[in-house]
């Protein structure tokens, strides 16, 4: 009997050996910008992508080892070539994830591209990285062009402006350039009666509030960081300024803490986001809530893309044929699933090839909350227009 | 045996067959008799409902981004309406450029078009035309080349096209408008809700 038992027991152990001798590891690249001047943003993406990875990991196919190969992405372009090279020949990886510096990105979508490894950008926006018909290289985030739609939508269809006020800090590159918020603004044929640049540590803005005051614009927009963006809007209230909106090109009023900050001032200011919790798809919520809780910070929608890129991995790694090259590619090619940011299948349309197409939002600031206000069929809450002024607040 | 050619011929017709009988629906449902008074421009927005009649619509001529051509529109003048468009069914998709929704259907609606104009028996008689929200014709001139679009899009910056959509309701927004028994140019209806809320991939 007791002969019989050690040979049940190493029947198992042979049979447990076996099957992690045969089980396949499958090695992802992830490149992040993990030092310099990134590096905020970088980690944010990482520790999202990592939450992904411990939640969906026991999704992906059965004897298969999923190893996670983060290298510390370069911001520097040249630099960021030999990382590329170094992760496809040296590492073997399978497919390569993430980017958000642009100039980055296209250095190495064009290195993935030429040693035909699919790279599927999650944050980096330039627009001419899916025009070139890479056909290796998808993108999961809107490109920069269309970064600024769902406050144009707004403007036209709801507020209808004739006058607009910039106010806009020195080097200000958040989700809408300034810039690029000025050449809309001309092209939509709305008036722009006062385009202010200021630098970033001006803290008293009542001087040319009271001309904008003057000019009683429709629409004041602000390119703004946070404390400049809880200055202006104190300082409005201060002098009574009252347009038919406030509205920040996401930067300082998609930051949590302008809402902590600014308080009850912050009311029905609205800021243009790409994601935000309230967006109604699912496990949005839940990823912020596991990140909050976590990191004890606030992921952004860099997290959350990044967060979304892994759903897509264990989504293509589950379809795919096999785990060559080619067969991941063809997979990432039929993508057709949901994520947190929303629907993912990548689409040509105009010059753009393998590009997801997703909306972006406005939200509004309701006592200390954002609450996603438009489109009007992913809005969590119905947006307040005019601004009621501020005896309201 | 049935020979390869014989094969392709067949899933031709078929296609074809399927187009029409589409077609047919929405003229089915999407249109009712165009009154001889149409509605006054400056009436206020109110709801259309399916098989209502057609609004007076002028479209200025040298704002339209596309071929006046293919509308049958007449290029000496300045003013025309939906009367003049010379089709039996007419889609006018109210858009807005920079609508997201209306972007993936307007993706939508330029397969529709190439799909017509390959369709001998519907080529001609059904058309597309759309008209955009709020936008100036340098935004739209920019969105048909970003989107590789091929149907006529009129950019509609006084938003006199709000006055068919009703208020509150946003873009996109489908209508089908035909030509009613007596030949009037073009009669009016649409879908209301429904067509506001089905894709033309559904189409």
């Amino acid at each position: 009997m007791l002969r019989f038992h050690i040979r049940c027991l190493f029947a198992i152990l042979m049979s447990l050996l076996s099957t992690a001798a045969s089980g396949e590891v499958i090695k992802i690249g992830v490149l992040f910008h993990l030092s310099g001047n990134l590096a905020h943003f970088g980690n944010i993406q990482k520790n999202s992508f990592m939450v992904a990875f411990e939640e969906i990991q026991k999704q992906f196919p059965d004897g298969v080892t999923i190893e996670l190969i983060y290298l510390d992405m370069p911001t520097q372009p040249e630099k960021a070539i030999s990382t590329m090279e170094n992760l496809i020949s040296q590492k073997g990886v399978v497919m390569v994830v993430g980017g958000l510096s642009s100039l980055v990105a296209w250095e190495a979508a064009s290195i993935a591209q030429s040693h035909k490894v699919p790279f599927l950008m999650s944050a980096a926006t330039e627009d001419r990285i899916t025009e070139q018909g890479w056909e290796y290289v998808f993108r999961l985030n809107p490109p920069f062009s269309e970064y600024g739609n769902g406050l144009q939508w707004f403007l036209s269809e709801v507020v209808k402006p004739k006058t607009i006020a910039i106010l806009r800090a020195k080097g200000f590159t958040g989700m809408l350039s300034s810039a690029r918020m000025i050449e809309s603004c001309t092209k939509a044929g709305y008036e722009i009666v006062v385009d202010h640049i200021y630098d970033e540590k001006t803290t008293d803005f009542r001087s040319v509030l009271k001309q904008i005051n003057e000019k009683k614009p429709d629409v004041v927009a602000m390119a703004s960081y946070l404390s400049d963006a809880v200055n202006i809007i104190t300082q409005c209230e201060e002098l009574n300024i009252n347009p038919s909106i406030f509205v920040g090109l996401g930067g300082g009023f998609s930051l949590p803490q302008f809402g902590k900050e600014a308080g009850v001032t912050a009311n029905y200011v609205y800021s243009i986001s790409v994601w935000n919790p309230s967006v109604p798809y699912d496990g949005s919520k839940e990823f912020y809530e596991t990140f909050l809780r976590r990191y004890h910070a606030q992921p952004n929608f860099h997290g959350a893309d990044a967060y979304a890129a892994m759903q897509v991995v264990a989504d293509v790694l589950r379809r795919s044929k096999n785990f060559s090259h080619e067969a991941i590619r063809d997979a990432l090619a039929h993508t057709n699933m949901s994520s947190i940011i929303g629907p993912v299948k990548f689409v040509s349309y105009g010059k753009k090839t393998q590009q997801n197409r997703l909306p972006t939002y406005l939200v509004q600031w309701v006592d200390g909350e954002m609450k996603t206000v438009w489109p009007p069929r992913l809005a969590c809450e119905k947006y307040i227009f005019p601004f009621p002024g501020w005896k309201e607040q | 045996m049935i020979s390869l050619e014989t094969k392709r011929w067949f899933i031709h017709q078929i296609n074809g067959l399927i187009l029409i009988g589409v077609m047919s629906f929405l003229l089915a449902v999407g249109s009712n008799t165009f009154r001889k008074d149409p509605i006054p421009w400056t009436d206020k927005p109110r709801f259309l409902k399916a098989g209502d009649n057609h609004p007076y619509i002028p479209l200025p001529t040298n704002k339209m981004v596309g071929d006046l051509s293919y509308l049958g529109l007449p290029q000496d003048k300045e003013m025309v309406t939906i009367e003049d468009v010379q089709a039996d069914l007419l889609v006018l998709e109210v858009l807005n450029v920079f609508c997201f929704p209306c972007q993936t259907q307007a993706l939508s609606l330029s397969k529709l078009y190439k799909m017509i104009e390959e369709s001998p028996g519907l080529k001609g008689k059904v058309k597309i035309l759309g008209v955009a929200l709020g936008n100036t014709r340098e935004v739209v001139d920019g969105f048909m080349d970003d989107y590789g679009l091929v149907f006529p899009v009129l950019p509609d910056l006084a938003l006199c096209s709000e006055k068919i959509i009703g208020p509150g309701i946003h873009t996109p927004f489908s209508l089908f408008i035909k030509r009613d028994a007596q030949g009037n140019p073009a009669s009016g209806g649409r879908n209301a809700q429904r067509s506001h809320r089905r894709s033309p991939d559904d189409i």
